[in-house]
């Protein structure tokens, strides 16, 4: 072969991938060099069969892995627990204060509502009321002390009625102490009418606090 | 002698030079089944995606404002992926919210992933509503579920449309705890709609 005819064949390879890149009619214009990155781009290319295997945000692994807080999950973990534990306390304590509330009304009737004074209820009342105390305790403690992974939007919700009525209820709890102590003091005295006044105000305190300990449970249906 | 042989090597590249470009040119041309080729588009969208959580008590509705919708059509067919943060799912009890993150892991899994395929696809010509059936893959809490959605688009006009879509989903189905209110647990399924504005890209 003669070397014009050699340099002519060099000057057509040469020609040939600016020949080959023009895009077909209805095609992108990206070179052939882009287009064949593209085919090969698993973040935007053409769909090939029904893999999932892409990404179209094109995410790199350590975009991903930025996004992850691997101390968060001991947290969360942490919370769940207590917070279930506090759900069932929770519902045992409202069990406990309603059978307190019907004990103390039979104690009620039995002194001061013509009943036979007998005494019957006042052990049973005792033992319920104490439970009711240290299974408040027991509750508040374990959601008090639950971790807090994530922040929550500031407004009123359900959680905030939750805790506006615990607080209540903690209050009609503190007040029963304070009567407890304003009561027996009564008796030692032996001041009858101050007695029954206490043990009246004792006794709407009492269903108080079970009402509002039933507005802290009911809310989370909302 | 040599002018002869330089004069006919010449001639032998001009006519291959020429048959070749006539014959990219005859290729070039639009043929029906060219003309039928989809020009590769992309899509972004954004909108609203919302879940709803049964429970023996109440139903829970969440809602996020903050998805992110990417597209892609060409002659293959569709492909779709979007995602959202999980935290920027609201149901108006941030006490519930919080749960919920802790429920889906949201510390390892910050979010929700759905990838879809539609083979064969093809936009329409002209404005107007086409459903189609996507082959789909739904990841909650890093499980991915394959599901199949019927999404409907409305093509507004050659660079805008609108997606709607729903769903159900299992909780189960992505290794989720269901969570329990009063110690009674909310169903396992749950429903995933929503509604997107997309704009070609």
């Amino acid at each position: 072969m003669s070397p014009h005819v050699l340099r002519a064949a060099t000057a057509l390879l040469a020609l040939l991938p600016a020949i080959a890149g023009a895009a077909p009619a209805g095609e992108d214009h990206a070179p052939l060099q882009l287009r064949l990155l593209w085919a090969g781009d698993p973040g935007g290319g053409s769909p090939s069969g029904d893999s999932m295997d892409f990404d179209l945000f094109g995410d790199t692994e350590e975009q991903k892995e930025a996004s992850i807080d691997p101390t968060l999950a001991g947290r969360i973990e942490t919370r769940r627990t207590m917070l279930q534990t506090h759900q069932i306390l929770g519902l045992s304590t409202l069990a406990l204060m309603t059978t307190s509330a019907v004990l103390g009304q039979l104690n009620y009737t039995d002194v001061y509502g013509g009943g036979g004074r007998t005494g019957d209820y006042l052990m049973a009342h005792r033992v319920a009321t104490y439970s009711s105390a240290g299974a408040f305790l027991a509750t508040a403690t374990f959601s008090i002390f639950a971790p807090v992974p994530f922040e929550k939007d500031p407004g009123f919700d359900t959680a905030t009625a939750h805790k506006i009525a615990v607080i209540g209820a903690t209050a009609g709890m503190l007040a029963q102490v304070g009567l407890g102590f304003a009561t027996a003091r009564a008796a030692d005295a032996g001041n009858a009418k101050d007695l029954k006044r206490f043990a009246q105000i004792h006794q709407a305190v009492g269903y108080s606090t079970v009402g509002l300990m039933a507005i802290a449970t009911g809310v989370w249906v909302f | 002698m040599r002018s002869v042989s330089w004069k006919k090597s010449a001639l032998v590249v001009l006519v291959a030079c020429t048959a070749f470009t006539a014959a990219r040119a005859e290729e070039g041309a639009p043929t029906q089944q060219e003309a039928a080729k989809v020009q590769s588009t992309r899509w972004a969208g954004k909108g609203k995606v919302e879940y709803v959580l049964t429970h023996k008590l109440h139903q829970v509705v969440g809602v996020t404002n903050e998805p992110e919708v990417m597209l892609v059509i060409d002659d293959s067919g569709l492909k779709v992926m979007a995602r959202a943060k999980v935290a920027s799912f609201k149901s108006g009890n941030g006490n519930r919210d919080a749960h919920a993150l802790e429920a889906i892991d949201a510390a390892n899994h910050p979010l929700v992933v759905v990838k879809g395929v539609a083979l064969g696809f093809k936009p329409p010509a002209t404005p107007g509503v086409v459903k189609v059936p996507v082959k789909a893959q739904v990841e909650l809490k890093g499980v991915s579920v394959p599901r199949d959605i019927e999404v409907t688009l409305d093509f507004k006009s050659p660079d805008r449309a609108e997606a709607s879509f729903s769903f159900p989903a299992s909780l189960e189905a992505h290794q989720v705890e269901r969570p329990s209110l009063m110690m009674i647990k909310v169903e396992d399924a749950l429903e995933i709609r929503g509604k997107l504005a997309l704009e070609r890209k």
